[in-house]
């Protein structure tokens, strides 16, 4: 009688274990599911579509046929798609370069600023983004074209006798990306920036560093996950941001955001766009790799 | 003369208004081991940055080697700090950290070499030079910085509480092989900190710092045994600190009245009816057993006994309610169990009653006693 009772407790602590086990696995299956949920929902499922339609054939009159090709990557092959994807990454390569040698100075004397300002600093930057981007992008157009605010001042005052062409060029698609990615590469600069601990200057400073070389000693070498992240985030967004080289690219320089855009509402070959945008993730995916492989630890990742 | 590493004088940081630190002056000498020492808010850190050159002084003069240094940066001192928290580099390793002062002033690689290696052999790190900081335990780490700041043989060498974040055997350990290191190398030490037992170990001269200024300074052995301030008697270990009135002045003795009792004291500059403080160790005080055997005696109430290991620590409280306490050898004290509130009766020799000044801030030690 006594052993029984002894086995029916053992038997009874072991059922509330996996009672429990199992309660926390469906505790962390309802915590889950809503990501799962959207991520299935606005990411898998329109991607697995583009996937699927990157392998279809364009109907005559725009639509889609339902035969499988490769026909669409293949005929990427060509000397002038392979022209706009690496004018395209060039351009971006840029932006990355110009937004973190404008964001690192701003991003360093706002993590160097007193609390008070601080907070505030980071308010301008992120302000103007709530207004619609496209807004924004007619105010430069208002700015740099021929009969706009700039040339009419540089004219009266006399320091220019004809317009100079600003609108309509690459520099234009440049400045255009650049306004509006900076943020994307202050904040995590900012954030790496913040956390360097003040001590370690001082150490330097201590050891006979002047201030440039614990600069790019000390600043530098522990700020390069923020570098790393800021320059994934705006080299990735700029890639597909179509409408300021439309706006303000005019027709000149094609990339491959305006390549997509382009061949989904002007040339309507869906099946020809979805299999460039799937070129475009990919280059994407290979970028991302490398920052992964590059920024090394999980704990020195700002982003993602 | 004596050489002098460090000059302070007329030392004054103010930090928007607040005072902290107050017109100091002090000689260090060369190969000297200085502490400063008081409690967190004092301004020896301050100071102390002051000295590495992180703080410029709001007025005053710092003189390095007879040379002032006020407007000098901090990167042209020949003075080297460990950190409170190390500040080791973290994204370089053991040895180019060690390495890191000689590689500002361009030595030569081999040479680099050398010195880190033998600077890595002092502080008994060998074999860790490939390592990086997070790799290496605090009390490592600790080692590191000391090594780090070392390879530049400054004139003079800073250390912010470096064993704050090491736990105390490790702690009295690296105390003893600071010390060793400093008498083995010569080196000018100027040592920050809040735990007074550690400045008596290692230092040869301490000064004890509040408020923004320097208390009292002295050897060890001065600083304990003749504390100028109820600051300093309060602040380096336990004592009993009494107040009374003086009664009569005869030559090198004077008469306290306390507690109805007249307790002889030695005279130093009392005027008669004046309100003096004497302090006396908790060691220094015996039990009597009886008034005729001895020149005075304090009569109060025993409370409780706490065992601490090498000694027995009695709480007596007295008429007006003071606690004193009253430390005795294991050994000797009675063993049998008291009785609370049992009338005991206090003694001292006259000489282990050291007369102090009122110093400047009675509320941080009234809220010790």
């Amino acid at each position: 009688m006594k052993d029984n009772s002894g086995v029916l407790t053992t038997v009874l602590v072991e059922d509330s274990g996996k009672s429990e086990v199992n309660s926390k696995k469906r505790e962390l299956c309802a915590l889950i599911s809503p990501v799962v949920f959207w991520m299935v929902v606005f990411v898998a499922i329109p991607l697995l579509l583009v996937v699927g339609v990157s392998f279809l054939q364009r109907g005559i009159y725009g639509g889609i046929e339902y035969q499988v090709t490769i026909n669409n990557y293949i005929r990427m092959f060509n000397p002038m798609y392979f022209r706009i994807i690496w004018n395209s990454v060039v351009l971006s390569f840029f932006t990355t370069i110009i937004c973190l040698i404008l964001g690192y100075p701003f991003a360093y004397f706002t993590a160097r600023a007193p609390q008070k300002i601080r907070g505030m600093l980071l308010m301008l930057t992120i302000l103007p983004y709530w207004t619609n981007s496209l807004v924004r992008t007619y105010a430069w157009i208002i700015l740099l074209r021929t009969e706009g605010v700039i040339n009419t001042i540089l004219l009266n005052i006399g320091v220019i006798t004809a317009p100079i062409p600003m609108l309509y060029n690459e520099s234009a698609v440049l400045i255009g990306l650049v306004y509006v990615l900076f943020p994307f590469m202050v904040l995590p600069l900012y954030t790496s920036i913040e956390k360097l601990d003040r001590s370690l200057l001082e150490a330097a400073s201590d050891l006979g560093a002047t201030p440039l070389k614990a600069f790019f000693k000390v600043t530098l070498p522990l700020t390069k996950s923020g570098i790393l992240a800021g320059a994934v985030m705006v080299f990735i967004p700029s890639l597909g941001y179509f409408f300021i080289p439309d706006l303000m690219g005019g027709s000149k320089g094609l990339l491959i955001s305006n390549l997509i855009k382009n061949q989904f509402l002007t040339a309507r070959d869906w099946p020809f766009g979805s299999a460039i945008s799937i070129i475009l993730i990919a280059i994407t995916l290979i970028i991302i790799f490398l920052y992964f492989r590059n920024a090394g630890s999980k704990e020195k990742l700002e982003v993602f | 003369m004596q050489e002098m590493a460090v000059q302070l004088v007329n030392l004054d940081k103010e930090f928007e208004g607040q005072h902290a630190v107050e017109k100091i002056s002090l000689d260090i000498a060369k190969g000297e081991f200085l502490t400063f020492l008081g409690p967190s808010g004092c301004g020896k850190t301050t100071t102390l940055r002051m000295i590495a050159g992180f703080e410029d002084p709001t007025s005053g003069w710092i003189l390095l080697d007879g040379k002032h240094v006020e407007n000098t940066p901090p990167y042209a001192r020949n003075v080297n700090t460990v950190f409170q928290s190390y500040a080791l580099f973290p994204h370089m390793s053991v040895f180019d950290n060690v390495a890191f002062g000689l590689a500002m002033k361009k030595v030569g690689k081999a040479i680099i070499k050398q010195k880190v290696n033998d600077a890595l052999g002092l502080v008994r790190l060998d074999g860790f030079s490939g390592r990086k900081p997070n790799q290496l335990s605090g009390g490592q780490r600790q080692r590191v910085a000391i090594a780090r700041a070392l390879v530049n043989s400054p004139n003079v060498l800073l250390l912010d509480e470096p064993m704050g974040a090491l736990d105390l055997k490790l702690r009295k350990q690296m105390q003893i092989e600071l010390k060793r290191l400093q008498k083995k190398l010569g080196i000018t030490f100027i040592y920050v900190t809040h735990d007074q037992e550690e400045a008596l170990t290692m230092s040869d001269r301490i000064a004890v710092m509040n408020e923004g200024q320097i208390e009292q300074v002295g050897t060890p052995d001065q600083i304990y045994e003749h504390p100028q301030s109820k600051f300093v008697a309060g602040f380096i270990g336990e004592t009993n600190l009494f107040k009374g009135t003086v009664q009569s002045v005869n030559g090198d003795y004077a008469l306290l009245e306390l507690e109805g009792s007249r307790v002889p004291i030695i005279n130093n500059d009392l005027t008669l009816g004046e309100e003096a403080f004497i302090a006396v160790r908790p060691e220094r005080i015996d039990f009597a057993h009886s008034q005729q055997e001895n020149s005075f005696v304090l009569s109060g109430w025993f409370k409780e006994q706490i065992y601490v290991g090498s000694m027995v620590k009695s709480i007596i409280t007295l008429e007006n309610g003071m606690e004193v306490i009253v430390n005795e050898p294991v050994g000797r004290s009675a063993q049998a169990v008291l009785q609370k509130d049992r009338q005991r009766l206090l003694t001292w020799d006259p000489k282990h009653a050291i007369v102090v000044k009122d110093g400047r801030n009675n509320k941080a030690y009234c809220s010790e006693v």
